[in-house]
């Protein structure tokens, strides 16, 4: 009895622990077929739609799509320099704009996550950027960078510096849609990373205070290592965010109603994005937008594997 | 008099008499019937602020005007928001019954057979009589047709003008505005005050340059039926070029910035003294500049072929997935919008051009007549000076292109030729490939 | 020296930083004050006026209760029918957002089950996908939905959000283990466990997830706009474009309108960010 009983057990337990790793695997999928039902439909589905495009040239009007096969891909790769510019240019922007927009955003998180007078005037203050109407903060920033009126250039008049043409400028007018894009983008980094600051236990801030750690040290020994997984998840919520430029791009050098130059001087603010976007609805060729977006999606996956690889075994395992 | 020119006499009397309201007496042979049941129509339009105001006030006063035609705007945004919309609806096979089109727009469309042909619904009993079509300025009517047949209506047309700071010239001792580009850079010249950030020009938007072109006698492609091939990069295309990039060396003008509404800021503000803009662009300076100065408009200056000057502006075009009682519909509701009376008050409102000569006598007797610079657009019409480019698809990207070169001439970093011939290439390879 | 200001000196160093940031960052926006109280002859000259000139008549202009200067007739815009319709769908696009991310977080946090790492895969790879091309696809699916012209058009497409899913990933992968083994063993499944206790640890990402779905929905223009025809579902930002006329933008009114169209939601974000701070560190758990 008693050896058939202690041989039982371990079977009633293994068939126990089978039976509940069923019903927390049915249950998990019941937690995520809301959310995925909705990811399939509005976006995975479209996705493989504008993928399978890139296979066909379609100028998205006639009823009947031709399949070319591989064309897109040997065009876009083989001999399209715009492309190829664009790859730069983007990897420029995303290089830039990411590494300033996190680390002012994480300056300003840390500064203002204590009780301080005027915190949540400053914190709304740093917000805004990312909540005005984008058109409305293109037609004050292009005023900004006017060649003689604007701000910029009477700063810059002011050190004694020669003024730039920023906007008009093969040279300048990335670098001023980045200013730009920092400005835009930093609001939404900073809240983040307090919501992040916010999970940190005070009494851990407090010890070290007591301790008399000096700030400095106290940020990289305490908050920066409690603070890794916020931060490995703005870096790449930004890296896949900024790969996808658009909108500023083209509201930019396309002007308010989409009249100007688009693309910027000399194709100079051309991006990924920004061309696979003219291609569709300027150019109508559908099918090698959906080639671009392709490879676009393939650099930034081939970015993000390489992200997840350095990182997350830092972040998660240490 | 013959029997073709009695009924057309006839008819035009009975225009007159009605109105211009829709007679039943048309010479055409009628193809379409008349409406026989009531029909819901929906226009897409990309017009605001004060155009839409007007138009929306029009399609009120057509609605309950009559009982068989329902017409429901529906704005959607700049005209960029509205072509993207429109492609949008077209893939998935839904359009609007008609929106406003861009002549290149329509000529996509219509490739792929989205659009309907207008010439029944013209033809038609309650179409367009043919005093109706003589009195429509025929650059307008041609410019309407896609591949020879109606595929869009003229609604909203503009061309550029000049306007100069009257201030300024009487300072710089000039007493007129320049009548050629000659003068125009010798007066640019004499206006520039480089010292205090003052040029007598901003060089040209694209469009302007391609009106320049036409003046001296260029063509833009090898064929106006089927363009097959940039043609602008010959020696008329550098040499107008040239013109501009030596005034921009010599500092009588400068390049237009990529700020918002930047030439416009300068001319309001005095720091250039002439300003080569749409007509429309008057409903917007006017009051910016109050009494800071006196400004006037004058036509495009003249080249070696005399005064070309690009019209701009959108037509309407009707889609091929709508019934034919609806596109029936809608063509009577724009041949209301452009009737004579609709198309004068339009032009007084809205700074657009009439559509039609007997508008512009109208507004010649009144309007015109005592805002002479609100005539200067509708005057090179009258001369037969407007011109349409020919038609591609692909216009917005091959002008993109050629805007991009331009402006590298424009800030001295290309020379004219080489830019030119860039150009050219990109646009040949745009044609060729579609 | 007494305790108060020492604090108020300990804190000096971060006013230094923040201050001049803080109002360089506020430029634009003042800018815009600046020229929604401005005249069309006075916004954009050289040099530019830096300072309001107090025209508050701007306001009820764009709002349409007074005519329009330039024009001399009243603007047409059912705003209180625009500001409704977007809180409306701003609203229950967040809360849709909240469900589904704090569900699937959890899942993917917490729970084991097959084909976990691959979904979790899949799910990041869809946020790699620029929306902008899906444009077209989504519009036929909307179309086939039968939702052309609605306010579900407006919501469901945003109804799910992967940086909502990641971040609530993140967040309860932080929540220390013992606090679930302990809720096991007094018989809470993970649907107890995670609405009575988890949850209430998670105001932080919750409270930036709201945020930044609330903001991305109230300013969605593009979308709705293609998806909309009639003014009883349009959202505010379309009302915006009847200041951009077709050669030209009113400056004055669209600065006007879109302050009209930002202030409201600052006020939401000011009273929100208030719980940025607490979660763990109020409620006095730790692991």
């Amino acid at each position: 009895m008693a050896k058939s009983a202690a041989l039982e057990a371990p079977r009633g337990q293994a068939r126990l622990r089978r039976t509940r790793a069923v019903r927390e695997g049915l249950e998990a999928y019941a937690f995520l077929a809301p959310a995925l039902l909705l990811l399939i439909v509005f976006l995975l589905l479209p996705a493989f739609w504008v993928f399978g495009l890139s296979l066909f040239r379609w100028d998205l009007i006639s009823s009947n799509p031709d399949y070319v096969g591989l064309a897109n891909f040997d065009r876009l790769l083989g001999r399209d320099e715009l492309f190829r510019k664009s790859v730069f240019q983007t990897v420029y922007f995303v290089a830039v704009t990411v590494p300033v927009s996190m680390a002012l955003g994480l300056l300003m998180a840390v500064l203002l996550n204590a009780k301080m007078p005027g915190r949540d005037f400053m914190r709304t203050a740093i917000f805004t950027p990312y909540v005005m109407p984008l058109v409305a903060t293109v037609i004050i920033w292009s005023f900004m960078f006017h060649p003689y009126a604007g701000v910029f250039n009477a700063v810059l008049n002011a050190f004694h510096l020669p003024k730039l043409n920023w906007l008009d400028n093969p040279r300048t007018v990335l670098p001023a849609i980045i200013f730009y894009s920092v400005w835009q983008h930093t609001g939404y980094n900073v809240v983040i990373f307090l919501a992040g600051l916010a999970n940190i236990p005070p009494e851990l801030q407090e010890a070290a205070r007591v301790d008399g750690a000096r700030a400095w040290s106290r940020f990289w020994r305490l908050t920066w290592p409690l603070l890794a997984p916020t931060t490995y998840f703005v870096l790449l919520v930004s890296i896949i965010g900024s790969f996808k430029v658009i909108v500023p791009i083209l509201v930019f050098t396309g002007g308010v109603g989409g009249t100007g130059s688009g693309g910027g001087p000399d194709n100079a603010a051309e991006t990924i994005g920004y061309y696979l976007y003219t291609q569709a609805f300027y150019s109508f060729h559908a099918g090698y937008a959906g080639a671009i977006s392709v490879l676009l999606f393939l650099i930034i996956l081939a970015v993000t594997f390489v992200q997840m690889g350095v990182l997350s075994r830092r972040v998660f395992y240490s | 008099m013959n029997l073709k020119k009695s009924i057309a006499v006839l008819s035009l009397a009975l225009v007159l008499a009605c109105g211009g309201g829709g007679g039943n007496n048309s010479s055409g042979g009628p193809q379409v019937g008349a409406l026989s049941k009531k029909v819901e129509v929906t226009f897409w339009h990309a017009l605001s602020g004060n155009l839409q105001t007007g138009l929306q006030a029009l399609t009120d006063q057509y609605n309950s005007s009559q009982d068989k035609v329902h017409v429901t705007l529906v704005a959607k945004g700049a005209y960029s928001d509205l072509r993207q919309a429109v492609l949008t609806s077209l893939a998935a096979g839904s359009p609007p019954d008609m929106a406003q089109c861009i002549e290149n727009h329509a000529t996509k469309y219509q490739q792929s057979n989205a659009l309907a042909d207008l010439t029944p619904y013209i033809n038609a009993a309650d179409g367009l009589s043919s005093a109706d079509k003589s009195d429509i300025f025929p650059v307008m009517l041609n410019d309407a047709k896609v591949a020879g047949k109606y595929y869009t209506f003229p609604l909203n047309k503009s061309t550029t003008v000049l306007y100069y700071n009257q201030d300024m010239f009487t300072a710089a001792g000039i007493s007129s505005p320049p009548a050629t580009w000659e003068d125009f850079f010798t007066d640019a010249h004499k206006l520039a005050q480089p010292a205090n950030g003052v040029v007598g020009a901003e060089a040209p938007p694209i469009d302007t340059w391609i009106s320049m072109l036409y003046e001296y006698g260029g063509k833009l492609y090898d064929s106006t039926s089927s363009p097959k091939k940039a043609a602008f990069n010959d020696a008329t295309g550098v040499k107008i070029t040239k013109l501009w990039q030596d005034a921009i060396k010599a500092g009588d003008a400068r390049p237009v910035g990529s700020a918002a509404f930047a030439d416009q800021v300068d001319f309001q503000n005095a720091k250039t003294a002439m300003y080569i803009s749409t007509q429309v662009s008057y409903q917007f300076i006017v009051k910016p500049i109050g009494t800071k100065f006196k400004f006037a408009e004058a036509p495009l200056p003249a080249g070696s072929s005399g005064t070309k000057d690009e019209m701009f502006g959108a037509n309407v075009c009707m889609f091929s997935k709508s019934s034919q009682d609806v596109q029936h519909g809608a063509f009577l509701y724009v041949k209301y919008l452009t009737n004579q009376e609709n198309t004068t008050t339009w032009a007084k409102t809205t700074s657009y051009l009439p559509l039609r000569q007997s508008a512009l006598k109208t507004l010649q007797g009144d309007f015109y007549s005592t805002n002479p610079s609100q005539g200067v657009g509708a005057g090179m019409l009258t001369k037969g000076q407007l011109f349409v480019v020919p038609f591609t698809a692909t216009f917005d990207d091959q002008r993109t292109d050629m805007s991009t070169e331009l402006n590298n001439v424009w800030l001295l970093t290309k020379d004219p030729k080489a830019a030119l011939d860039s150009a050219a290439n990109k646009v040949n390879d745009i044609l060729t490939t579609g | 020296m007494n305790r108060t200001a020492r604090t108020a000196l300990s804190l000096l160093p971060r006013y230094v930083v923040m201050v001049p940031l803080t109002l360089a960052i506020l430029f634009p926006f003042y800018w815009m004050f600046v020229i929604s109280l401005s005249t069309l002859d006075k916004v954009f000259t050289f040099p530019p006026i830096l300072y309001p000139l107090w025209h508050w008549e701007n306001f009820p202009v764009a709002w349409g209760s007074l005519p329009d200067p330039s024009t001399g007739s009243f603007l047409h815009i059912p705003w209180a029918r625009y500001f409704f319709n977007t809180v409306l769908v701003a609203t229950t696009t967040t809360a849709l957002v909240l469900a589904t991310s704090v569900l699937a977080g959890y899942a993917f946090a917490a729970m084991r089950f097959p084909g976990k790492r691959l979904l979790f895969g899949l799910v990041l790879a869809v946020y790699m996908v620029p929306t902008e091309v899906t444009l077209v696809p989504n519009f036929i699916i909307v179309k086939n939905l039968g939702w052309i012209d609605t306010y579900w058009a407006q919501i469901f497409p945003f109804g799910a959000s992967v940086f909502g899913i990641f971040l609530m990933r993140q967040f309860f992968l932080t929540l220390p283990k013992d606090l679930w083994e302990a809720a096991q063993l007094d018989g809470c499944s993970h649907l107890r466990y995670l609405w009575s206790i988890a949850i209430r640890l998670a105001a932080p990402p919750l409270i930036t997830i709201a945020i930044f779905h609330f903001v991305l929905s109230w300013n969605a223009f593009l979308w709705p706009l293609i998806v909309t025809n009639s003014d009883a579902v349009r959202p505010i930002q379309v009302g915006l474009t009847s200041f951009s006329y077709a050669d030209a933008t009113n400056p004055v009114l669209h600065a006007a309108g879109s302050l009209m169209a930002t202030l409201p939601i600052l006020a939401v974000f000011l009273l929100a960010q208030r719980y940025l701070v607490g979660g763990i560190a109020s409620t006095g758990i730790r692991g």
